[in-house]
C-alpha cells in the first residue's frame, strides 16, 4: 500500500474531484499499473481520497492511499507521473503497512492567498488590523440557507507573503473555506482575489502531515 | 495559466472548459508560419466529442510550420464574464486572442449552431462579415457536414471546405505559408485556393459550382492515436475508431447516409493497429466502433476477433452501435452489465418504413427484443419521426401498439425482476438537401401536435416514457438547411436581437427569430413548404439529383430500394466507389464506368 502526496495545480486545479477520480483510473491504465480492485459485481480500483478539494483552488499538499500490487515505489511514481495530467503530479511516496487513515486526523492547512495588484505596506496593514479584532462574524450563504460565523477563531495564523500575497494557516475541523476567508478580506478591505493555493497540511497539533507519515506518528 | 484568466474563472460555471492542458496536448509553435484556430460552435463538452474536430487538430499539429489551437463556445456564464472584463475570446491551449490567428476554422455541425458562431466572433472583436474585415483580420473558413449548403452562412467565411477535410486541410496551410513567404496578399490566397474544386471562396467566385471532397483510402487517411483526454466528462466519453465511412441502407430521410456516401472501409490490419494505440494513449475504458452503420462493416468478426486480445488485456468494453442483440457480435462484447437495447424503426407501421427505406420490420424488433428480455435487460429505447412524408394519424397509432406489445412481450419472456423501463423518442423529421426528400414540406404544426399530444397520453396511461422535441426548433432547422444566401442577414439580426445557443431548448427564443424574419422581410414559409427546385443543387456531393427524383417517386408508391451492396443503383458516383464495398453487378447507366 502506497501512501502519495500529491500536486493538483496548472489546469488540474479546475477539474472537479468526481471527474480526478475517473482521470486516477484512466492514468493508472495508461501507466500500465496494476493496482488491487474491490471484489463484487462491479470492481473498483482501490484508491482512496480525502474530502474534495473546491474547484479552482491549487494544492502542493494532497494525499491518496492507493494498493499497489507488485511495483517499486520509484516505478510507481514515474510510470504514474509520466502518464497524468500537467499538473497532477505526486511528489511523494511512503509504503506502509495499513491506510493510516489520514484525514480525519488533519487539523489545519497552510494557504496563500493571492490578490490582485496590491501592495507589502497595504497587506501589512491587514493583517495587522485582523490581529487586533476580537471576532469577526461574516455572512455566507450555504446552499439556499444564509448563515453567519465567527471566523476569527479559525485563523489560527497569518502573515504577509510577498507582494501580492497572503500566508495563513487555517482550520480543517471545524473547516473555514479559504475561499470565504477571501471574500471577508475583499469585502472588508476592498481586495480582489486572484487565485488560492494550499501548501501545506498539519495534524491536530500543529505536526506536518508529511512528518506524521515518515515518523509514523498515529499507530 | 494568465493571472487575468485565473481572476474570472472562479466565477463560472465548469471553468475546466476554458482551461485547456489536457492529456496529450501535444507542443503549440507559437512561432509558427501559419497559426490555425479550430472552433466549435458549441460548448466544450460536446466540441470534445467530435471527430472531424480531433482529427483535423491532429493532422495540422503534425505539419511544420502550423500550428493548431482549440476554442469552443463560451457558455453564457463565461460570455457575460469575457464582457464584463472586455477580454477577447481565447484559444484553450496559449490563451491566444482568437483574433490573432492567421485562420479561424469553424465546424459546422448543426443548423443551430449558426448564431453562436457569431457569438465567438463577436467575442473575439472579430466583423461578421468577410466583407468587413480587414487585411489584418484572420482568415475564416468552415467545414463539417452543414457545408453541403453553405449559402446561408457564407457571408461570414472566407473560405467554406466541403466535404472530407483529410488532404485539402494540410494544403491549404501549405497555400497560407507559401502566400505569406512571398508577401502575397489575403486575397492573393483566396485567389489561389479558388483552384480546388471543393473550397467555396465567395469573394473570388460566387457562382462556383463546388465538389465535395472525398477521400477514397481510408487506409491512409490520418488517425489521431493520441486524443485528447478532456479534463471533464465529455458527452461522448470513449475513445473512437472510425471503421469505414459512408452507408449504403439509403434510408431515404438520412442526408448523412447519402453525404459521406461512397463506403469507404478501413482494414482490420489498420483498425487493430490504430486501436492498440488509441487504448494504450488514452487508457478510456470503452472504445465504440464508430460509423453511420456499424453491423454492415464487411469484417466485422475478424476484427472483433482481432480486437480480443486487447480488449482483454485493458479490461475495456466495445460498444457496438446498431447492432441486433442476439447477434453474434454483441454477444462477443457483451459485458455482465446489462444496459438498454435501442432501436430506432423511426416509423410506426411497415408502409411507412418502406416510403422512408428504413429496412427494419415490426417483427425484427420483437425476435430481438425476446432474446434481449430472456437474457435479462429490462430497459429499452425506441426513436421514431413524426411528420414524415405520407404519415397519418395511424401511423402515430401503431408506434402506441408497438408499445404495448413490448410490455406484453416483457411479462411473458423477461429474465429480470425489474420493472420494464421502456422510453419512446420522437423528433420531427427535418427535410434535408440531397436526400430523396429534399423536396417535401415540413408536416404542419397542427399536424404533429395532435399526434404528440395523443401519444404522451396515450403512453402515460402505460407508463411508458414519451419524448418529443420542439416544432419550433425543428421549423428553423428545416429553414437553415434548405436555406440561401438571403439567410445570413436573418442570422445576423437574430444574433443581434439576443439569440445563442439555439440548440439548448432553455436557450431557445422562436420570438427572436420571428422578429429577425420580420425584420429582415424574409418569409419562413419560402423555406418550409415543398422545394422543387433548392438552390442547393449549385453544389455537387456527387449523388444525381435525377436520382433523388427517382427515388422520391418510389417513396410516394411505397417501393423499397435495396442495400447498394446488392447491386449499384446509380446514385452518381459511378467510377467512384470501390470494387470491394459494391456488388458485381453491372450498373444500368450506359457507357458508365462499372464500380
Amino acid at each position: 500500500m502506497l501512501i502519495c502526496k500529491y500536486t493538483k495545480t496548472k489546469a488540474a486545479a479546475y477539474i472537479p474531484h468526481l471527474d480526478v477520480l475517473r482521470h486516477m483510473d484512466m492514468i493508472l491504465r495508461r501507466a500500465d499499473i496494476a493496482v488491487q480492485k474491490s471484489q463484487g459485481f462491479n470492481p473498483h480500483t482501490k484508491i482512496f481520497f480525502g474530502p474534495p478539494l473546491p474547484i479552482g483552488v491549487e494544492s502542493l499538499a494532497e494525499y491518496f492511499v492507493v494498493h499497489t500490487t507488485d511495483i517499486s515505489q520509484a516505478d510507481f511514481v514515474d510510470k504514474f507521473n509520466a502518464h497524468s495530467i500537467e499538473g497532477l503530479q505526486i511528489s511523494k511516496t511512503w509504503s506502509v503497512e495499513t491506510d493510516p487513515n489520514i484525514y480525519p486526523k488533519i487539523g489545519y492547512a497552510e494557504y496563500v492567498l493571492h490578490f490582485v495588484e496590491t501592495s507589502t505596506d497595504r497587506l501589512s496593514q491587514i493583517v495587522q488590523d485582523i490581529s487586533q479584532k476580537k471576532e469577526w462574524v461574516v455572512e455566507y450563504k450555504r446552499k439556499t440557507e444564509q448563515k453567519t460565523q465567527d471566523i476569527l477563531p479559525l485563523v489560527k495564523s497569518m502573515e504577509v507573503s510577498s507582494e501580492n500575497c497572503l500566508r495563513c494557516v487555517l482550520s480543517v475541523a471545524p473547516n473555514l473555506r479559504a475561499a470565504l476567508l477571501c471574500e471577508a478580506i475583499g469585502k472588508e478591505y476592498g481586495l480582489q482575489k486572484l487565485f488560492i493555493s494550499k501548501e501545506r497540511q498539519f495534524d491536530k497539533s500543529m505536526c506536518d502531515i508529511d512528518d506524521c507519515i515518515k515518523n509514523n506518528r498515529w499507530k | 495559466m494568465e493571472n487575468f484568466i485565473k481572476s474570472i474563472l472562479p466565477s463560472v460555471d465548469k471553468p475546466s472548459r476554458y482551461t485547456g492542458g489536457e492529456y496529450n496536448t501535444p507542443h503549440i509553435d507559437l512561432s509558427a508560419a501559419c497559426r490555425f484556430a479550430m472552433c466549435f460552435p458549441d460548448i466544450y463538452e460536446i466540441g470534445m466529442s467530435n471527430l472531424g474536430i480531433e482529427i483535423l487538430y491532429g493532422i495540422l499539429n503534425r505539419m511544420e510550420g502550423v500550428s493548431c489551437e482549440r476554442c469552443f463556445a463560451p457558455w453564457h456564464d463565461m460570455a457575460e464574464q469575457l464582457r464584463k472584463h472586455k477580454m477577447p475570446l481565447f484559444s484553450l491551449e496559449s490563451k491566444t486572442p482568437l483574433h490573432k490567428f492567421d485562420m479561424v476554422g469553424f465546424s459546422m455541425q448543426y443548423e443551430l449552431s449558426y448564431t453562436n458562431v457569431l457569438l465567438m466572433l463577436e467575442l473575439a472583436g472579430i466583423s461578421f462579415l468577410a466583407k468587413d474585415r480587414k487585411e489584418q483580420d484572420p482568415v475564416l473558413i468552415a467545414g463539417g457536414p452543414s457545408c453541403v449548403n453553405p449559402y446561408p452562412f457564407a457571408d461570414f467565411f472566407d473560405i467554406i471546405l466541403v466535404g472530407d477535410g483529410e488532404g485539402i486541410i494540410e494544403d491549404i496551410a501549405n497555400a497560407y505559408k507559401a502566400n505569406k513567404a512571398r508577401g502575397g496578399s489575403k486575397q492573393d490566397f483566396l485567389k489561389d485556393l479558388n483552384r480546388y474544386e471543393c473550397l467555396y471562396v465567395p469573394s473570388v467566385q460566387k457562382d462556383k459550382r463546388v465538389k465535395r471532397n472525398i477521400v477514397m483510402d481510408m487506409d491512409n487517411a490520418f488517425v489521431e492515436t493520441k486524443p485528447l483526454v478532456p479534463n471533464i466528462e465529455a458527452v461522448f466519453n470513449r475513445a473512437k475508431l472510425e471503421i469505414f465511412r459512408g452507408c449504403t441502407r439509403g434510408c431515404r430521410y438520412c442526408q448523412a447516409g447519402f453525404v459521406y456516401r461512397p463506403v469507404r472501409e478501413r482494414s482490420v490490419g489498420t483498425l487493430k493497429n490504430n486501436a492498440t494505440q488509441i487504448i494504450e494513449n488514452c487508457g478510456f475504458d470503452e472504445m465504440t466502433l464508430a460509423s453511420l452503420s456499424t453491423c454492415d462493416y464487411s469484417h466485422l468478426r475478424e476484427l472483433l476477433f482481432e480486437l480480443k486480445p486487447l480488449i482483454d488485456k485493458k479490461q475495456i468494453n466495445v460498444s457496438l452501435p446498431s447492432t441486433r442483440v442476439d447477434s453474434f457480435e454483441a454477444e462477443f462484447v457483451e459485458s455482465s452489465r446489462k444496459s438498454s437495447v435501442t432501436f430506432a424503426p423511426e416509423a410506426g407501421t411497415q408502409r411507412l418504413r418502406d416510403i422512408i427505406n428504413k429496412n427494419v420490420t415490426e417483427e425484427d424488433i420483437l425476435t430481438s427484443l425476446t432474446k434481449a428480455f430472456q437474457k435479462g435487460y429490462s430497459a429499452v429505447k425506441l426513436y421514431f419521426m413524426l411528420g414524415l412524408p405520407g404519415e397519418t394519424d395511424e401511423d402515430a397509432e401503431a408506434i402506441f401498439v408497438l408499445a404495448q406489445k413490448i410490455k406484453r412481450l416483457y411479462k411473458q419472456v423477461a429474465s429480470s425482476k425489474k420493472a420494464l423501463s421502456l422510453v419512446i423518442g420522437t423528433t420531427i423529421f427535418v427535410p434535408k438537401p440531397f436526400t430523396p426528400f429534399e423536396v417535401c414540406a415540413l408536416v404542419d404544426r397542427e399536424a404533429v401536435d395532435k399526434r404528440q399530444v395523443w401519444l404522451k397520453q396515450q403512453c402515460r396511461k402505460i407508463g411508458v416514457k414519451f419524448g418529443y422535441c420542439d416544432y419550433d426548433m425543428s421549423m428553423l432547422e428545416c429553414i437553415f438547411s434548405r436555406g440561401d444566401a438571403r439567410l445570413s442577414k436573418v442570422i445576423v439580426r437574430a444574433y443581434q436581437l439576443g439569440a445563442k445557443f439555439d440548440g439548448w431548448s432553455d436557450s431557445f427564443a422562436m420570438d427572436k427569430w420571428r422578429q429577425a424574419f420580420l425584420d429582415c422581410k424574409v418569409d419562413m414559409q419560402d423555406y418550409v413548404g415543398q422545394m422543387p427546385n433548392g438552390g442547393w443543387h449549385q453544389l455537387d456531393t456527387g449523388i444525381d439529383k435525377v436520382y433523388l427524383q427517382e427515388e422520391y417517386k418510389k417513396a410516394m408508391e411505397g417501393t423499397t430500394t435495396d442495400d447498394c451492396r446488392k447491386g449499384c443503383k446509380n446514385c452518381g458516383l459511378i467510377g467512384v466507389c470501390y470494387p470491394e464495398s459494391m456488388s458485381k453487378s453491372k450498373p444500368q447507366k450506359k457507357g458508365a464506368k462499372q464500380c
